[in-house]
């Protein structure tokens, strides 16, 4: 089972979005994929139009004898499930810290699902945090989408620093890629074209901004559900998952 | 799990119709009405389906699955596969099925054409919390030429988290059409053909019945074994597993046992004429039947080399491939050709032929008859065997063994006769001699062949030393076994000649009174 979690300390950057739409192109590859709504807003629950709820709330999910199989929904979709947000999930620092190790309850989760799933994304809240050391810890690769502007590349630079820090096996692999790119933004055009990150392995293709992307909010339903096939942010989809995927079948974390 | 559940509807029933009838729970139209073909496939002699097993290939887009009997898939591949032997399938598939496949390959078995639409039920969120699938359905088995309508069907498909609905979609369509039916969809496609869905066994199971006479339940049992033969044949002459020559096989020679043990129940002029029928076609079949076991038995000699000597075994396959190719081209033409078509009308039409043909105890009760064919045929066997010494001649236990042989199988016809329990004790008892007398022969005969391989590879310019070297660690390797098994006959012998098998011998075929 592979686990990547959708990340940026910055909000607003297209994290659930890319979430939801690459476990639905995993899906459609025949990968038995779960995506796990870690953040308290529960957008990628409202997009899957699963209730933002857990039975006993962050307490019995983490706790002891903390079980995720039985929160787990299955979406619109075949293959593909949601393990719902939970309004809780703001106090999972709280309980992380009282932990041994942080990543150890998340861990424990993770490890019960191994035999269920293939694939297992993890939608992440903008936050550096207990929770998102958990999931640095927990995940083979962190999927960074990336706005194309000054501040939000010192935010990546600042993210893959902090990453240095960590022990080397607790270290996710880091794929940054282009996300909400507007062409028609000088900055976004210089940027893209002059990016020089030589440590991070960044992703080819990046996500145009796109309304029918916006549309994700009205539709509630992943892109590829409801958008023409000749659509450029669904096309851009497909060949960043093909990017993800080749990744992960040659281990090239 | 998940698993689905399944209704077969009255003839008129639609998508539509279902809608509109079921009132108490609000269905939608999920998807658009889509063709799905669906092959199963199994082995010749239903293998999986007998291991609690399905197997299909559905589409399009085509995917494999394998499932339980019920559908409720337990791996699933869309990969390119084209089922055959064990390593045609991925691992998740074959780490499963390897001890049920083992050498036979998968055919396909039958042909569901469908057409499929779903319907959902919507929560207040339009998010589907559960769905059902209606199902138009035509079938038949492989190599027919025309489908068979089959009862649509619908199925229940809960969706995970959501089984309070499910329970209430299930409650309504129970309401209306009752519970699930207890037979599969694949159960109901089975039926309607005339393939079983346990395949087509070649296990011997006797049904002669002790009102019979001696001529009527020889011919019965020659009937069963003639259908073995003319069910394999075809898989035989399309070379698709090495089973089928086997199966094919071991029907010829339970054939030409009977006809040497059951001789007094048949007339005498048919008996000569078709017992020199079916030794030539035992012949015809040997050496294809060796160079499989050759074959099959391959990594087994690769693994009893060093890594080193293994790598020059190849030209040895190579050579074996290349027999196998020609021995069953020569074997398929004497297959196809008139004596044996001859052969099996005219067996065909004397086992059809109701009528008594005299014979010199034709018209004796089966049972009497029986008993005294078996107590003659063990005291044949305790005598020979206990004149083996340890330096008797191998030809002498390969003597006993075939004789050993014949009565087994004279003792399986005539089971239904005798109390089941007590036969089963008996055969059980003649397993472990006849295994051992069995390897005996078996590594013998591999000495020989190797070393007639080994020449022969030679003669057809085979220019590397280090194969006939390798093949002659096997030869020795070989040797050692014939003599370790050669040491264990005695002890089993003396196990079979224990007072407790005699007299259950005894026991069981003491003289009966004529009925």
């Amino acid at each position: 089972m592979n686990v990547l979690g959708v990340y940026n300390i910055k909000g607003g950057v297209g994290k659930t979005a890319s979430a939801v739409n690459l476990a639905y192109l995993a899906s459609l590859e025949g990968l038995r994929t779960l995506v796990w709504d870690l953040d308290a807003q529960g957008a990628s629950s409202y997009y899957f139009r699963i209730k933002a709820k857990v039975k006993g709330g962050e307490q019995q999910l983490i706790g002891k004898k903390g079980d995720a199989a039985p929160h787990i929904k299955g979406t619109d979709y075949e293959g593909l499930d949601l393990l719902p947000a939970d309004f809780s999930y703001r106090h999972l620092d709280l309980h992380l810290s009282e932990a041994s190790r942080p990543a150890k309850p998340l861990k424990k989760l993770l490890n019960g699902l191994e035999d269920e799933y293939d694939l297992v994304i993890l939608d992440c809240p903008p936050s550096l945090s207990l929770l998102s050391e958990a999931v640095f810890e927990c995940v083979d690769a962190l999927l960074i989408p990336t706005i194309p502007t000054t501040l939000s590349l010192r935010t990546l630079a600042q993210l893959v620093s902090f990453t240095r820090e960590l022990p080397r096996k607790n270290r996710p692999g880091l794929w940054p890629f282009f996300s909400m790119v507007d062409v028609r933004k000088s900055l976004h055009r210089k940027v893209i074209a002059s990016h020089k990150q030589k440590k991070t392995r960044l992703l080819g293709p990046y996500i145009p901004y796109a309304s029918d992307v916006e549309q994700m909010g009205i539709q509630r339903a992943p892109l590829g559900a409801y958008a023409h096939k000749r659509s450029r942010a669904g096309q851009a989809y497909r060949e960043l998952w093909q990017e993800v995927q080749a990744r992960l079948r040659e281990g090239n974390i | 799990m998940i698993v689905p559940q399944e209704w077969f509807l009255a003839a008129g029933i639609t998508p539509d119709t279902l809608m509109e009838q079921l009132t108490n729970v609000h269905l939608t139209p999920d998807s658009l009405r889509t063709p799905r073909n669906l092959t199963y496939y199994d082995s010749f002699d239903g293998r999986l389906f007998r291991a609690g097993y399905l197997l299909f290939q559905e589409g399009p887009p085509v995917r494999t699955v394998l499932s339980d009997l019920h559908g409720a898939p337990l791996a699933e591949s869309s990969q390119e596969i084209h089922p055959g032997f064990l390593d045609s399938l991925p691992e998740e598939f074959s780490f499963r099925l390897a001890g049920i496949l083992q050498m036979r390959t998968l055919l396909p078995a039958y042909h569901l054409t469908a057409h499929r639409q779903k319907l959902a039920l919507l929560n207040n969120d339009d998010k589907t919390v559960c769905r059902v699938v209606f199902q138009v359905n035509k079938g038949r088995s492989d190599g027919s030429t025309a489908d068979t309508e089959l009862p649509s069907s619908l199925t229940l498909h809960p969706v995970r988290g959501y089984e309070k609905q499910a329970a209430r979609l299930r409650k309504a369509l129970v309401q209306f059409f009752g519970e699930p039916n207890a037979l599969t969809l694949f159960e109901m496609l089975a039926d309607a053909t005339d393939r079983p869905a346990g395949g087509r066994s070649s296990y011997f199971k006797s049904d002669i019945s002790e009102e019979m006479n001696a001529q009527e339940a020889s011919k019965r049992l020659f009937g069963q074994m003639l259908q073995v033969i003319i069910q394999n044949e075809e898989g035989l002459l399309r070379n698709l597993d090495s089973e089928f020559l086997h199966d094919f096989r071991v029907a010829v020679r339970r054939t030409r046992a009977g006809l040497g043990k059951l001789r007094s129940a048949l007339p005498q002029a048919l008996w000569a004429h078709f017992r020199t029928e079916f030794s030539w076609l035992g012949g015809q079949t040997s050496l294809l039947r060796d160079l499989d076991v050759y074959l099959l038995h391959y990594p087994v000699y690769r693994s009893r080399l060093s890594e080193e000597t293994r790598t020059h075994l190849a030209p040895f396959h190579d050579y074996l491939q290349r027999a196998h190719i020609k021995e069953h081209r020569r074997l398929k033409r004497q297959l196809k050709g008139a004596r044996f078509r001859r052969l099996k009308q005219q067996w065909q039409e004397f086992l059809n032929d109701p009528g008594y043909l005299e014979a010199p105890e034709g018209q004796e009760p089966v049972v009497p008859w029986s008993c005294r064919l078996l107590r003659n045929g063990f005291q044949k066997i305790y005598k020979s065997g206990s004149r083996i010494e340890e330096t008797s001649p191998p030809e002498a236990l390969h003597e006993l063994r075939i004789n050993f042989k014949k009565l087994r199988y004279l003792v399986e016809f005539f089971s239904p006769l005798f109390p089941p329990k007590q036969m089963k004790k008996l055969i059980q008892a003649m397993k472990q001699l006849q295994d051992t007398l069995g390897s005996y022969q078996d590594y013998c005969v591999q000495v020989d062949s190797l070393t007639e391989f080994g020449h022969q590879m030679v003669q057809e310019g085979m220019k590397t030393p280090e194969t006939l070297m390798a093949m002659g660690v096997l030869v020795e390797d070989l040797k050692q076994r014939q003599v370790e098994t050669r040491r264990e006959f005695q002890a089993r012998f003396d196990q079979f000649s224990a007072r407790e098998t005699k007299d259950l011998i005894a026991d069981l075929f003491s003289v009966k009174d004529s009925h």
